[in-house]
C-alpha cells in the first residue's frame, strides 16, 4: 500500500500543469534530437543543463528524462527511414526497419517501434517504482568475472544478426573488436592505434562510426544506382499496423521487455546488449524466425522494446545510489548536484517528492510520447518520398552538424567521411555492419572486464568458471556456439561430400 | 528558412559589435572589444563545466567584455590544453585547469607533447578534500588498520582509481610506498563503475575526492570512510578521522585543486588584469554560493607570486611521486 501512496505521490508531482509542460518539452527535444543524426541526448542535455538553473529541480529533472527516452524513440524513427540509427540501440532496429520502409511499410515499422516501446517503458515505470532497491542489490551480484561472460553470450548470440555468410559475420566482428581497441589502453594508460594524434586518444565515437557506415555509405550506394534512389514508396500501404502485425507484436514485445529489463539493471555495459540481444533471441524463439533481416515486425518489435526497458531501467542505479550507469545519467546527477540536492541513496527518503515525481513522470512522458509520435508517422514516412536529390544533401547536412556537435572538431568529420567510404566498400563486398558495431561497442567492454577479472584474481583465469553466475553464463554462450556451428559443419561436410 | 538564419547571423555579429564598442570604455578589457574564450578541458555538463558555468556571467561582468566557455573533451583534458597553446598570447584564452591535466596528463600520455611549464598560473579557485574509502565489510577503521590489515594479507592489495596517472592513482601508490606494503592499481573508466566494484568488495581501498553521497551510502552498506587524506579533519564531515592523526602517515596531506591558466608567454599587465578580475568574481557571494554547491570548497584568490609558486611546488612533488611509478605495464 505504501508503494501506491508513494506512486500517487509521484504522479500528483508529475501532473501538475508545470510539470506536464517540462515533461512535453523534453520529450518533444528529445524526439526532434532522437531524428536529427548525430545529435545525441547527452549533447542536448548538456547544453540546456545551464538553462534549467532557474527550474525546480524536479522539473529540470523531468525535462532530462524525458530528453533521454524521447531520443531512444527518435533514434529509431532514423534508422527505420533512412538506415540511420543515432544510438547505438537503433542499430538492430535499421536492419528490419529499413527494409520494412523500403517495401513500403515505414508506417506500419514506425507504429510498431512506438508501441512496443510505449509497452516497456509502462512495465519498466512499474517495476522501478516496486523493485528498485532489490534490483539495485542485484547489480552488486556482477563483478568484472560476470560482466566480461555476459558480454561474450551477448557476442556469441549476435552472430545470427548478419543474414549473409556466417563467416563475414564474423570477420565483421573481428574488424569491430580492432576498431574498439583505438585509444588509451585503460590498464597501463598507453595509446593504441591512435598514430600519435590526441584525437584519437579516447578511441572512435560510436556516433560517428554509425553515422559513416550506416548513413553516408548507404547513401553513396544510393547515388550510385539509379534504381535504388527514389525509395520506391509509391505504394505505400497502410500507416498502422494490421491484425496480423498486432498478433505478430505480441510475444516479441514481452520477451523484449523482459530481457531489456533483466540487463538494464546491470549498470556496467548491460543495455548495450539489450537490443541485440533480444534481436539474437527472436532469431531462435520467433515462430517467423526465417523472415528476421528481411523486413519482419518482429525485428522491430523486440530490441525497441528491450531498448527502451534497458534505458528506463538504467534510471536504477542512479536514483538509489546515485551511481550514473551512462552519460545521461551522470548529466542529470550533475543537475541534482547543481541543485544543491546530494545524489545517492539519501534522495530517495530525503527528496520523496522530487523521485517518486520522477518515476511517475517516466509514464506520462511514454504516454506523450505515443500521442505525439503516432499522428507524426505520417509527416515522417512523407519525408521518404521527398526526391531523393533534395533528401541526400540535408541528411548529409544533419549527419555532419551532429558529428561536428559532439566535441566541436573538425576532425571527427573526416573520421566520419572514412567511415562512409568503407560502409560503401562493405555494401559491395557483402558484409553487413551491424556485427561490427556490436563487436565495436562490446570490444572494448569485455577486454576491460577481462583484464580487470585477471588483475583481481592475479592472473588465474579459473575464476571465470568458479564464479556461478559467470560459470552459467560461459555455459550458455558455449551452448549457442556449438548450435550456430554444429549445422554448418554438416552442410559444410554434405557439400564435399557431394563434390567428392 | 535562409533568409531567417542570415538575419539571425547578422543580428548575432550586430550584437557582439555593441558589446564590443560598448564595453571599449572599461580599463579592464583584455584585447579590447573581442571576446574572451573561458576553456573547459571537459565536455559540457561534467563538474568543471558547472563550475565554469557559474563563473562565466560574473566574469563577464568584471572584464566588461563578453566571455563564452568553450568545452573541449578529450586526452583526459589534453587536447584543450594542447589548443590554448596553439592560440596567441594575449590572454584571450583562459583555461579552467587542475593538475590531472596539465601536471599528470604529459607525464602519463607520450603524445601529449607540451610541459607543466608551458602554463602560468593565475589563480587558485576552488579545492576539493580527498578522502580514503574502502570496501563496506573491511575490518579496518582507519588508515593505520588498513596499513597493518594489507602488511598481512600476504599478497598485492587491489585498489581501484579513475584512470592510469590520474592523481588518485599516484597517492594511492605513493600512500603503499610510505606505508612499506604493494598494491595492484585497478583502473576504472570513471568514478561510477570504480564505486560499484567498491561497494561489491571487489577492491580494497580507493582514495577519491569528497562527495556528499558518502555519508548515505556509507549507511547503505556501500562503502565504508577510513579518514581524511590531509592533517586536519574537514568540516564536511567533522567525526571522520584525518590521516594526520594517525599513528603511520601523519604527514600525508593531499587534495585536488582547479585554477585559471594562460600561456606562460602573456604579457604581464594581461595576466595581471585576469587576476584581479577573478578575484573579484570569486568574491561574489552568489558565485561563492552557486559554485560551494557543486561540493567544491571556494578558496581566496592569491596573488599571481603566490600562485605561480604554489603551481610550481606541486609540479615538483607530483613529478616525484609519479617517477617512482612505471606506467608502462
Amino acid at each position: 500500500m505504501d508503494m501506491l501512496a508513494n506512486l500517487w505521490l509521484g504522479l500528483s508531482v508529475a501532473v501538475t500543469p508545470t510539470n506536464l509542460m517540462w515533461c512535453l518539452i523534453g520529450t518533444f527535444l528529445g524526439t526532434a534530437i532522437g531524428v536529427l543524426p548525430g545529435l545525441g541526448p547527452s549533447a542536448t542535455i548538456a547544453m540546456l543543463l545551464p538553462a534549467t538553473f532557474g527550474l525546480e529541480p524536479v522539473s529540470a529533472l523531468i525535462m532530462m528524462a524525458g530528453i533521454f527516452y524521447g531520443a531512444q524513440y527518435g533514434g529509431s524513427t532514423t534508422a527505420i527511414l533512412i538506415n540511420l540509427p543515432g544510438e547505438a540501440t537503433s542499430v538492430v532496429t535499421a536492419i528490419d526497419g529499413y527494409k520494412m520502409a523500403r517495401k513500403g511499410a515505414a508506417g506500419r515499422a514506425l507504429a510498431a517501434a512506438a508501441l512496443s516501446s510505449f509497452f516497456a517503458g509502462t512495465v519498466c515505470t512499474f517495476l522501478i517504482a516496486f523493485f528498485a532497491p532489490p534490483l539495485t542489490e542485484l547489480a552488486f551480484k556482477f563483478g568484472p568475472a560476470e560482466y566480461f561472460s555476459l558480454m561474450v553470450l551477448g557476442l556469441v548470440a549476435s552472430v545470427v544478426l548478419a543474414n549473409g555468410h556466417i563467416l563475414h559475420a564474423l570477420a565483421m566482428i573481428a574488424l569491430g573488436l580492432l576498431l574498439g581497441l583505438v585509444g588509451t589502453d585503460v590498464n597501463s594508460g598507453l595509446q593504441r592505434y591512435s598514430f600519435g594524434l590526441p584525437e584519437l586518444a579516447d578511441g572512435l565515437n560510436f556516433v560517428i562510426v554509425a553515422m559513416g557506415v550506416f548513413g553516408i555509405g548507404e547513401i553513396i550506394a544510393n547515388l550510385e544506382d539509379e534504381a535504388r534512389r527514389d525509395l520506391g514508396v509509391a505504394k505505400v500501404e497502410g500507416l498502422m499496423p494490421t491484425r496480423e502485425d498486432w498478433r505478430r507484436m505480441v510475444a516479441p514485445t514481452l520477451r523484449g521487455t523482459a530481457l531489456g529489463a533483466a540487463l538494464g539493471v546491470l549498470p556496467g555495459g548491460g543495455a548495450a546488449l539489450a537490443s541485440f540481444g533480444a534481436y539474437a533471441l527472436e532469431k531462435r524463439v520467433s515462430a517467423n524466425r526465417a523472415e528476421l533481416g528481411e523486413g519482419a515486425i518482429e525485428g522491430i518489435a523486440a530490441p525497441e522494446a528491450a531498448n527502451n526497458a534497458g534505458a528506463q531501467m538504467s534510471f536504477i542505479p542512479m536514483l538509489t545510489l546515485g551511481f550514473p550507469a551512462n552519460t545521461v545519467m551522470a548529466l542529470m546527477i550533475g543537475a541534482m548536484i547543481m541543485h544543491g540536492i546530494q545524489p545517492g541513496p539519501g534522495v530517495m527518503t530525503e527528496q520523496p517528492r522530487l523521485f517518486w515525481g520522477l518515476i511517475a513522470s517516466m509514464w506520462v512522458g511514454n504516454l506523450m510520447l505515443l500521442v505525439l509520435n503516432l499522428p507524426l508517422i505520417g509527416l515522417w514516412v512523407r519525408m521518404i518520398m521527398v526526391p531523393y536529390h533534395y533528401l541526400f544533401p540535408m541528411i548529409i547536412v544533419f549527419c555532419a552538424i551532429g558529428v561536428f556537435s559532439l566535441s566541436n572538431n573538425a576532425f571527427d568529420l573526416q573520421i566520419m567521411t572514412v567511415f562512409g567510404l568503407l560502409g560503401y566498400i562493405f555494401k559491395k563486398l557483402d558484409c553487413e555492419p551491424a556485427p561490427m558495431l556490436l563487436g565495436f561497442i562490446l570490444g572494448p567492454l569485455m577486454e576491460e572486464f577481462l583484464r580487470r577479472t585477471l588483475l583481481l584474481s592475479q592472473g588465474d583465469p579459473s575464476v571465470l568458471l568458479s564464479r556461478p553466475i559467470s560459470a552459467v553464463l560461459l555455459i550458455g554462450a558455449a551452448a549457442i556456439l556449438l548450435t550456430v556451428l554444429l549445422p554448418s559443419f554438416k552442410r559444410t561436410r554434405a557439400e564435399a561430400f557431394r563434390e567428392a | 528558412m535562409t533568409r531567417l538564419t542570415r538575419r539571425e547571423a547578422l543580428a548575432a555579429t550586430a550584437g557582439l559589435a555593441a558589446t564590443g564598442f560598448g564595453a571599449s570604455f572599461a580599463n579592464a578589457q583584455i584585447g579590447p572589444g573581442r571576446t574572451l574564450t573561458l576553456m573547459v578541458p571537459y565536455p559540457a555538463g561534467g563538474l568543471s563545466d558547472a563550475i565554469a558555468r557559474n563563473l562565466q556571467p560574473a566574469l563577464q561582468k568584471a572584464l566588461g567584455q563578453t566571455v563564452v566557455v568553450e568545452n573541449l573533451g578529450g586526452a583526459s583534458g589534453g587536447l584543450a590544453a594542447q589548443k590554448l597553446l596553439q592560440t596567441p598570447a594575449d590572454g584571450r584564452m583562459i583555461f579552467q585547469g587542475s593538475p590531472n591535466e596539465l601536471i599528470l596528463s604529459p607525464l602519463v600520455n607520450p603524445d601529449i607533447k607540451f610541459k607543466p611549464d608551458q602554463f602560468r598560473h593565475v589563480t587558485q579557485i576552488t579545492q576539493n578534500p580527498l578522502i580514503l574509502l574502502a570496501r563496506p565489510d573491511h575490518p579496518a577503521n582507519n588508515v593505520d588498520e588498513l596499513i597493518d590489515y594489507a602488511k598481512k594479507l600476504g599478497k598485492p592489495v587491489p585498489y581501484g582509481s579513475v584512470g592510469v596517472g590520474s592523481l588518485y592513482h599516484i597517492l594511492a601508490e605513493e600512500l603503499a610506498k610510505q606505508a612499506g606494503f604493494k598494491g595492484t592499481h585497478i583502473p576504472y573508466r570513471g568514478g561510477a563503475p570504480m564505486m560499484q566494484d567498491l561497494g561489491s568488495g571487489q577492491v580494497e581501498f580507493a582514495i577519491l575526492p569528497y562527495a556528499t553521497s558518502y555519508k548515505p551510502l556509507q549507511e547503505q552498506k556501500k562503502l565504508k570512510m577510513l579518514g581524511w587524506v590531509s592533517k586536519a579533519r574537514s568540516s564536511f564531515i567533522p567525526d571522520l578521522v584525518a590521516f594526520g592523526e594517525s599513528k603511520t602517515l601523519p604527514n600525508f596531506d593531499h587534495s585536488i585543486w582547479a585554477g585559471i591558466f594562460v600561456r606562460k608567454d602573456t604579457p604581464e599587465d594581461i595576466v595581471k588584469k585576469l587576476n584581479e578580475a577573478v578575484a573579484e568574481v570569486m568574491r561574489s557571494p552568489e558565485v561563492r554560493t552557486a559554485v560551494g554547491n557543486t561540493g567544491s570548497i571556494v578558496v581566496d584568490t592569491t596573488p599571481l607570486d603566490v600562485a605561480q609558486r604554489y603551481y610550481e611546488g606541486q609540479v615538483k612533488v607530483l613529478d616525484a611521486m609519479t617517477k617512482d611509478i612505471d606506467f608502462k605495464v
